[in-house]
């Protein structure tokens, strides 16, 4: 019901800068994309941590580096501890990172891998049209950290296992659910991350499914 | 990114040690000297009191066994002394000589004497190896012992009031015949006291008990009823004649006319002498035999007829909450932190103030562990200070350096990354611009980023980092699961090209580690490190790699499993270096360590401890 109702309602989003013209550049390129959606804007982890609570946005794209109130320094920390608190808190609130230090965020990886809804990581230099694809990505519930952020091919063993229940098996994800004893949204989440450690992203024209079993045949996944 | 704060337990415990330690040394005595010296001292530098009103010392000296009395005093001259002295009707005359028999001429003269003239007490000595006996016709109460309790220093600071002798017949000493005698007038009769039915009492004047471990006393015999002596303070305590002065006729009767009145022997050559460092004017501290036994009877008398104190010591628990409070209050001066000169200041005011309290009281007649409370405040104020100190200075020293990284990266970050990332983003993806120039510009973008990781590398102080082999420091305030994933990825980083192609199967879920020490923490991610290593070292034509960590039933479990080569290739001694501290980490967690045989193929390294660790452990933790 709730998953309906925000589908059709107005989306609100929540940006997160420090830095009044990157804020207000990047309210202006989501603002062009997304026209019936109601942005606001913070600039400290205070208020970002009351302002997600009162109004639980549908997205918050966040800039790591940010202070912990007004008039305090700007530090990587400080964002890191904020996600922290947000990704055991909200597990239903659609996160896009913007960061200068990827690598900082592989300690919160366990965290992100078990956080439900969208999270996607992009970097500040990133083109406009890219971040609007990190975004796009975040709102439709998908995984993406970039590949700094680990070193060849990392699964969880749930996932890994799923894997192999629908490729070496061939079976439904409702067939999963059943065998792997879990809900049919955890499998789906499951897939989420797969495809993110494997690199498998979407793509106009191509079934994402298939090129997930080619990725994962090509890497010896499957026996 | 908070710099290290002491807890409580940390900051209280090495006081409390120290003052522990006081306690310790005083409870197996070793503070007993210094203590004894500090009551003697205080009670010598007392204002001086009145000449006592009610006591007079005959003193036989030198002189007087050389010129008028043959050495020792014959019977007949003592039945004349105390003759003459009865015709001035004293309360009571003490004759401080021993006399067991006959000795010259006139003993039944001396017998006939001692008949009619009942208000005299002679001694006798009834403890020891050589005990003297009284003479045989005297009733009880013409007798008091004269045996004195001494220090272990071989000083005086007790009177001892009764004792059973060697046939076990309860005796009272001299001093207690004494006041007995000239209390008699006064209608007043020894009584067991009010308050602890133990003690002795006259009337009002009730006699505190010496207890084995009364004021800087630890564990002394008490046998009997004995008392602390308090010596009547000021050069010249008692009236005193000697023998001679007396017997020229030419005295004040007053001196002798109601009073207590002791005969005893002053001369050197008699050695009738007991060392005391509490009265004033005897140099040496040698004091007359005759002199001891006026302050104690003196001290009885006053309290009777002036409420004069007796004097008094704290319950021992008191005693001890007084030394603990002095440390509580060394540790307090110390975390108040002043500078150095006025902590000095201070604590020279402080132990000052307490050395003058503690004689004020004993002047008031309480006997507090000054020396030890002293002792423990010095030790706290002295010790803890510069360690305190240079803890502070450390911390502050961090705390700079964070803030000047922390403001370099600033600048950094609104100035020129700003610029850049902007200049980026504004970039349009179709336009085909100079390629070269992009990517300079997003390598510019990428070091400038890394100057700030590589200054907070820098600034972790050495106390909370974990500094992988690869020179890498991960903070050890980090939930322990994610610091295993940086270490982790540490580790591979070092060596991508064997882990990269590998097939990794990770999860680091959240462990439980509020009990565990920096210190453990910091090993369990060198044990993780280590266990890595060994998969790139021993586990050829690896091509799967789980690393799993995570709670199961009740355990924190580290798991590394490889699909290697295995055991036949591993290191031919199968306990290296690193299994041993493998191991005693395992203990130190109260879990064990593993490696045994993976099916079908490799090696598994397991570290499991349980969750819930005993409280002791804890606490220390």
């Amino acid at each position: 019901m709730v998953v309906t109702m925000a589908q059709t309602s107005v989306k609100t989003f929540l940006v997160v800068d420090d830095h009044a013209s990157v804020l207000e550049g990047t309210c202006r390129v989501l603002q062009v994309q997304y026209a019936d959606a109601k942005i606001t804007t913070a600039a400290t982890a205070d208020t970002v941590e009351a302002m997600v609570k009162d109004i639980q946005p549908d997205l918050l794209i966040m800039d790591l580096s940010i202070p912990q109130r007004e008039g305090d320094l700007s530090q990587t920390e400080t964002g890191l501890s904020l996600l922290r608190s947000l990704l055991t808190t909200y597990a239903n609130l659609n996160i896009v990172v913007q960061s200068a230090h990827v690598k900082s965020l592989i300690r919160l990886k366990s965290l992100i891998d078990t956080h439900q809804a969208g999270f996607t990581i992009a970097d500040k230099g990133l083109s406009s049209s890219e971040m609007l694809v990190k975004v796009d990505w975040a709102l439709n519930g998908l995984l993406y950290t970039p590949p700094e952020m680990r070193l060849g091919i990392e699964l969880k063993p749930e996932w890994l296992e799923m894997l192999q229940l629908a490729f070496d098996k061939g079976l439904t994800d409702k067939a999963i659910s059943k065998q792997m004893n879990v809900s049919e949204r955890t499998v789906c989440h499951y897939w989420t991350r797969v495809q993110d450690a494997l690199g498998v992203y979407p793509e106009t024209g191509t079934n994402i499914r298939v090129q997930t079993y080619n990725k994962a045949r090509q890497s010896g996944l499957l026996d | 990114m908070q710099p290290w704060r002491p807890n409580w337990q940390t900051r209280l415990l090495p006081g409390l040690s120290i003052t522990a330690l006081v306690i310790l040394a005083r409870l197996f005595g070793i503070l007993q000297p210094l203590e004894w010296k500090m009551l003697d001292l205080s009670l010598r530098w007392r204002p001086a009191e009145a000449t006592d009103p009610r006591i007079t010392v005959i003193e036989i000296t030198d002189e007087d066994l050389q010129t008028v009395l043959p050495h020792p005093p014959s019977d007949q001259a003592l039945a004349d002394l105390i003759q003459t002295l009865q015709t001035y009707a004293p309360r009571v005359i003490g004759i401080d000589i021993f006399r067991d028999g006959p000795v010259g001429e006139g003993y039944p003269a001396l017998l006939q004497t001692l008949e009619t003239v009942e208000n005299t007490v002679l001694i006798h000595k009834i403890l020891g190896l050589s005990p003297v006996a009284p003479l045989p016709s005297l009733s009880e109460n013409q007798i008091g012992f004269a045996d004195a309790a001494l220090d272990s220093d071989g000083f005086i600071r007790r009177s001892l009031l009764g004792i059973n002798d060697q046939d076990d017949n309860y005796r009272f000493s001299f001093t207690v015949r004494l006041v007995e005698k000239y209390l008699e007038p006064d209608g007043v009769i020894l009584e067991n006291g009010l308050r602890d039915p133990e003690t002795m009492r006259f009337g009002p004047a009730e006699i505190p008990r010496f207890q084995e471990n009364t004021g800087g006393y630890i564990r002394t015999q008490n046998s009997g009823n004995q008392t602390l002596l308090n010596f009547r303070s000021g050069p010249s305590p008692f009236e005193t004649l000697t023998y001679k002065e007396f017997i020229s006729q030419d005295i004040d009767p007053e001196l002798i006319h109601n009073r207590a009145v002791l005969v005893g022997y002053t001369a050197d050559s008699v050695k009738d002498f007991i060392s005391s460092g509490a009265i004033q004017g005897m140099t040496p501290s040698l004091v007359p035999g005759v002199h001891l036994q006026a302050h104690a009877v003196s001290q009885i008398l006053s309290a009777f007829y002036d409420k004069r104190p007796f004097l008094k010591a704290l319950p021992d628990a008191f005693e001890y909450l007084l030394i603990l409070g002095s440390g509580c209050l060394g540790i307090a001066l110390v975390y108040w932190r002043r500078q150095p000169m006025v902590h000095l200041l201070l604590g020279v005011s402080a132990i000052s103030l307490g050395l003058v309290s503690g004689y004020g009281l004993l002047v008031a007649s309480w006997w507090l562990p000054t020396v030890p409370m002293a002792i423990t405040f010095f030790l706290n104020a002295a010790v803890l200070y510069p360690f305190d100190q240079s803890q502070l200075q450390l911390r502050s020293q961090l705390e700079d350096r964070q803030k000047l990284i922390n403001q370099t990266f600033n600048t950094i970050h609104n100035g020129p990354l700003q610029t850049l990332a902007s200049m980026l983003s504004r970039w349009p993806v179709d336009q085909s611009a100079p390629a070269p120039m992009r990517s300079d510009l997003k390598t510019l973008n990428h070091e400038l980023r890394s100057i700030y990781d590589a200054m907070q590398k820098e600034m972790l102080s050495s106390t909370e980092q974990l500094v992988l082999t690869s020179q890498q420091s991960i903070d050890l305030e980090l939930p322990l699961n994610e610091l295993c994933r940086e270490a982790y990825q540490i580790t591979l980083e070092r060596y991508p090209d064997f882990f990269e192609p590998i097939i990794k199967i990770v999860a680091f879920e959240p462990l439980k580690d509020e009990h565990l020490s920096i210190d453990q923490k910091r090993n369990l991610g060198r044990f993780l490190e280590e266990a890595l290593i060994n998969v790139k070292k021993y586990a050829k034509s690896t091509t799967r790699l789980t690393v799993d960590c995570r709670q199961r039933d009740g355990n924190n479990v580290i798991q590394v499993i490889d699909n290697g080569e295995g055991f036949k290739s591993a290191p031919s001694k199968p306990k290296g270096y690193g299994t041993k501290q493998a191991q005693t980490l395992a203990r130190s967690l109260n879990g064990q360590f593993q490696r045994t045989k993976s099916t079908p193929k490799g090696v598994r390294c397991e570290l499991r401890w349980p969750i819930e660790q005993p409280a002791w452990k804890r606490w220390i933790g």
